[in-house]
């Protein structure tokens, strides 16, 4: 009888499955699709005064000072205001953030956010200082130096968002437009420090800050920020200090590579500094693991020697000279020299515009896939794990650039729209008051048609991208 | 016999010859007579520094003359010379391995990983703070300032 029972469950989930699964190959494939936002606009002339609106603080109402401090005092006052029971959770406030300007409820955001006064009115003094100097030791820690707090970064972008979201929809466009400097500034601020993580952080504040510029474009009335944008320095968070740091933050704590061109290592010291190198990596802390699993490799590491010499040859050491050297130490110095050509082959490529990096990026990162292959049955270099995704960190900069850009061309629209009597233009081409800037993930002109109407103005979706990383907005004038 | 002026003739005589002299012109200015002196002055100092200067050189040359030839340079030694690597397990075990900050290590690895998670997956990848609501010192005031002040 249990048996029958058994058995009957058994067919019946067996049929169970079937169903679900023929439900399941009859939906439609879903694919994720372009993000796609519906505006709704005025149109707006270039104001009387075209640098009327600024969204960085013009020099001459600077202020001397550091505004790093004030980022740091902002983020304890959102600490310490959000205390209690009413203290706002990351859940919600990711959820007001991600939530449509119709749905978001309003009252319960205006009462939250009204305890961050304190920290607002820091970050609007942070907006107004000539300088932001991040004074923490990164150049003695490398690596292992991570900027305290920078998770509440995140926090803080998105009540000023929210914020400057409110604000608009009361239509207090002033106090809006405050509120959006003092995020750009902050996110320039940080994106500028010696860290690739503070530099996206910046950058993801920067774009933050970009979308609350589409709910600007939908005020009643909202001036043309075209002026605006154009100004923000392009690109508008600086890569400089945080690609330097990657670059030598190995160093801080393997200061002999420093000197390897000068002072020869012996064979227990090139070891020890693998270990170390190897223990940075993630291999076992203890060591005694280290030394044991690694044996056979470093044994192995030996087949590297006859080419590490070879290339040492060719760079005009002198034979007997490599010879005389211990053999891990010529191992170690091809692997250092190794990891400094990849390092600068990616990293040059930060200084140029991203269409003209993507494809030698690209390059060297096939470069990189090689030597690992290379390496295979050999020491692994260890040095190149330390390497970034450069590759990465470029397309999500140019990603903002195309952000930027593509405000920029509504604001043009809006502009040709009060030229003109309140009509959208046919095509990009028939705007000529300003200059209608291109798609800088493609240096191409943003695709644009008018359909029954509606302007539709699209990035398209970009090949180092997913669906999502394409941009469509769907225009329409009251 | 005197007179009344109680003068000799003898006297009177060499009166009148006195009387009759006449001031003779300067010949000495007073700025010639300073100069004079610090001339003199000057010539007893740098007789001075010439025997000092003469002492001196002697003793240079003494110790040129006397310089022990110069070797040849010394190459600085390099840190080994072992000519093939070692790399038996005995060799493994003795290398040194200074003590490394394991709290560093950790650090180190918390910032590849964060840097990868952030470029994977944005500002979302990034932790939240570690403080716990409520663990957070309340706002300094005047009224706990003083409390403050005297647990310390």
């Amino acid at each position: 009888m249990a048996r029958n029972v058994r058995r009957l469950m058994a067919v019946a989930a067996m049929a169970l499955a079937l169903c679900g699964g023929q439900a399941r190959a009859a939906d439609p494939p879903k694919t994720p699709t372009i993000r796609t936002i519906q505006l709704q606009v005025d149109p707006a002339p270039e104001p009387r005064f075209a640098l009327q609106y600024l969204l960085e603080t013009p020099y001459m109402e600077q202020r001397p000072g550091n505004a790093a401090l004030l980022y740091q005092t902002a983020i304890g006052q959102v600490l310490e205001a959000n205390q209690g029971e009413d203290a706002i959770d990351r859940d919600t406030l990711n959820h007001w953030y991600s939530s449509p300007p119709e749905t978001l409820p309003v009252e319960d955001v205006r009462a939250a956010i009204s305890r961050f006064r304190s920290a607002f009115r820091n970050l609007e003094t942070a907006a107004r200082c000539e300088r932001c100097t991040w004074e923490y030791p990164i150049r003695e820690e490398g690596f292992t130096y991570m900027m305290p707090q920078l998770g509440e970064y995140r926090t803080l972008s998105r009540l000023l968002c929210l914020k400057a979201r409110l604000e608009i929809r009361d239509g207090a466009l002033d106090q809006a437009l405050a509120t959006l400097r003092s995020g750009v500034s902050m996110a320039r601020d940080l994106g500028g420090g010696p860290s690739i993580i503070q530099h996206l952080v910046g950058v993801a504040v920067a774009a933050g800050m970009a979308r609350e510029i589409e709910g600007w474009v939908q005020a009643a009335d909202a001036p043309n920020l075209y002026w605006a944008l154009t100004v923000l320095p392009d690109p508008l968070i600086d890569i400089r200090a945080s690609i330097q740091m990657e670059s030598a933050g190995l160093y801080a704590k393997l200061p002999e590579l420093l000197t390897l061109e000068e002072k020869v290592l012996s064979n227990e010291q090139v070891l020890d500094l693998w270990r170390r190198a190897a223990m940075l990596l993630g291999d076992n802390e203890e060591g005694s693991g280290w030394w044991l699993g690694k044996t056979v490799m470093i044994a192995g590491a030996m087949k590297r020697y006859p080419q590490a010499k070879a290339r040492l040859l060719e760079q005009g050491h002198a034979t007997e000279r490599v010879e005389a050297w211990p053999a891990l130490y010529v191992i170690l110095l091809d692997q250092h020299q190794q990891f400094r050509a990849m390092r600068d082959r990616f990293f040059k490529w930060t200084h140029v515009p991203y269409t003209q990096a993507r494809s030698r990026l690209k390059q060297a990162d096939e470069e990189m896939s090689q030597l690992w292959r290379l390496d295979g049955d050999g020491l692994t270099n260890p040095f190149l794990t330390f390497l970034p995704a450069t590759q990465r960190i470029r397309f999500l900069d140019a990603r903002l650039a195309r952000d930027i850009a593509i405000l920029r061309c509504i604001e043009a629209i809006r502009m040709y729209a009060a030229d003109h009597g309140g009509k959208l233009p046919k095509s990009l081409a028939e705007i000529t008051a300003v200059p209608v800037p291109v798609d800088p993930l493609n240096e191409k002109a943003f695709h644009y048609e008018l359909t029954g109407g509606k302007a539709v103005l699209e990035g398209a979706i970009p090949p180092d991208g997913g669906p999502r990383d394409g941009l469509r907005y769907e225009i329409t004038l009251r | 016999m005197q007179n009344t002026d109680g003068l000799t003739p003898i006297d009177r005589e060499l009166e009148a010859a006195l009387g009759g002299l006449r001031v003779a012109p300067a010949t000495i200015s007073r700025n010639r007579v300073m100069f004079d002196a610090g001339r003199a002055s000057a010539r007893r100092r740098s007789r001075l520094w010439q025997g000092s200067s003469c002492v001196l050189t002697v003793l240079l040359l003494a110790s040129v003359v006397s310089r022990p030839t110069p070797t040849a340079p010394q190459r600085p030694a390099e840190t080994v010379a072992e000519r093939k690597a070692d790399i038996s397990p005995a060799a493994l075990s003795a290398a040194s391995t200074p003590a490394i900050d394991a709290e560093q290590v950790r650090a180190f690895r918390r910032y590849l990983r964060m840097r990868q998670a952030v470029l994977e997956r944005g500002i979302d990848a990034l932790p939240g703070s570690t403080e716990i609501p409520g663990s957070i010192d309340p706002p300094l005031t005047r009224e706990n300032l003083d409390e403050l002040l005297s647990s310390t």
